[in-house]
């Protein structure tokens, strides 16, 4: 089967290089699914999770930030501010998180602390999203 | 000085001989690790450059603000100066400053990211608009850049530039200045012009590009900013060494005038008693 050579990258280090059949990802215009021989394509991505699957079905979810995605078919770079998976994030941290920016929009009246908090809280949901998707299965 | 004074100072500069020691092993570990990070984050950089080469090619030159002309005409600039937090690190700070001196007048302003370049253009009388310096200097970075093209697109300033030490190798670093605003897409076309791709871009082009020149240039202060911290903890690194070594000369030194003091103080002794038995024998 062909597939599609998938890295995923954020400033600080390359998440994930490997071989793959498809991505789902939320780009800025609505979810799409990449498949080897897509057409060049360069998107604009939103923050979400993404969703790898390899051979033998095996399924992988990670939360992303923002970036962009670029692909020829052959490759597919994802450029992301983060990009976290199933077992980097902790329920219990991302719940704590969650309703301390809550707390805080509710409360808070500086701009600047709010705006921060809701970059926070839309984090958390995304964490908890993926925190939420069938773990990946063990081999 | 006698002897016990000599010795007490050999002491208390081999105690400072183990700081030096010390502090060059710590930073010998954190100057790895900075190396690290920049290789580590070169990917990301690369393949947004690529990114850019590749769309710029269609898009308009007024796709975005950044590539307009900047309606401020007035030749003021605005520098955002990467140093270091802290000291004892040799000339690496100075460094940076000297390089900048000419630059500082009334008619430009200064952000800074670490608190020595702070401190040093102050004392020049430059004017610093803001001190981002903090112990993680990387978390800052969004923050600076945010204000600068908030500065820039208001008008304020005529350009943006980055100035910091290019880390080159363990033993060098030199101060470099990096026009971030307005970008220029001289270098990025002549690139793209090797190998062409026809992407279809989503949603459009103008969007896109905006996006990609803004954490381009974000990335750049990024890097900047991890490069200077390599070249800092090498810097910190050759200075304690030269401390260490130093050290050891001083002791070495001193050692020499202690054992020599004690000979003196022998032979003293033993003149005074031969020149009393002469004395007594000549009676």
């Amino acid at each position: 089967m062909k597939t599609l050579r998938l890295r995923i990258i954020t400033p600080t280090q390359i998440v994930r290089d490997e071989e793959i059949v498809s991505a789902t990802i939320d780009t800025a215009a609505g979810e799409i699914t990449v498949l080897p021989r897509h057409t060049n394509l360069f998107s604009l991505l939103k923050e979400g999770v993404i969703t790898i699957r390899k051979e033998k079905s095996q399924e992988d979810h990670l939360a992303i930030g923002g970036g962009y995605l670029e692909t020829d078919g052959e490759h597919l770079n994802i450029l992301v501010s983060r990009a976290y998976g199933q077992n980097e994030v902790d329920q219990q941290l991302t719940q704590k998180a969650l309703d301390q920016a809550k707390k805080i929009l509710t409360t808070s009246k500086d701009d600047q602390e709010r705006h921060e908090a809701n970059l926070l809280l839309r984090r958390s949901i995304i964490d908890l999203k993926l925190l939420k998707k069938r773990r990946q299965r063990v081999q | 000085m006698n002897v016990r004074q000599v010795g007490k100072k050999i002491k208390s500069i081999s105690n400072v001989k183990k700081i030096t020691n010390a502090m060059q092993l710590v930073s010998a570990v954190k100057m790895k690790k900075a190396q690290q990070r920049a290789l580590d984050g070169r990917s990301y950089q690369e393949l947004l450059e690529e990114a850019i080469a590749n769309i710029v090619q269609r898009a308009e030159l007024t796709a975005s603000e950044l590539l307009k002309p900047n309606k401020n005409t007035s030749g003021k600039k605005l520098f955002i100066v990467v140093t270091s937090n802290k000291g004892l690190c040799g000339s690496f700070n100075v460094n940076v400053i000297r390089f900048l001196a000419k630059q500082v007048n009334r008619e430009n302003a200064f952000v800074t990211l670490g608190k020595k370049g702070t401190v040093l253009i102050s004392s020049l009388g430059g004017k610093v608009i803001a001190d981002y310096s903090s112990t993680n200097l990387v978390d800052n970075v969004t923050a600076v850049f945010q204000l600068a093209l908030e500065k820039y697109l208001n008008g304020e300033y005529s350009s943006v530039s980055l100035v910091y030490n290019k880390f080159i190798s363990t033993l060098r670093y030199d101060p470099q200045e990096k026009t971030l605003l307005p970008f220029s897409l001289n270098e990025v076309r002549k690139e793209a012009e090797q190998k062409p791709k026809i992407y279809e871009i989503e949603p459009d082009s103008e969007s896109v590009i905006d996006a990609l020149l803004k954490s381009f240039i974000e990335e750049q202060i990024r890097y900047a900013v991890i490069e200077s911290e390599a070249g800092e903890h090498s810097a910190r690194m050759i200075a304690m060494q030269n401390a260490t070594d130093n050290a050891n000369s001083v002791i070495y030194e001193l050692t020499l005038l202690k054992n020599k003091l004690r000979q003196q103080s022998i032979t003293y002794e033993l003149l005074d008693m031969i020149t009393a038995k002469e004395s007594v024998e000549q009676s």
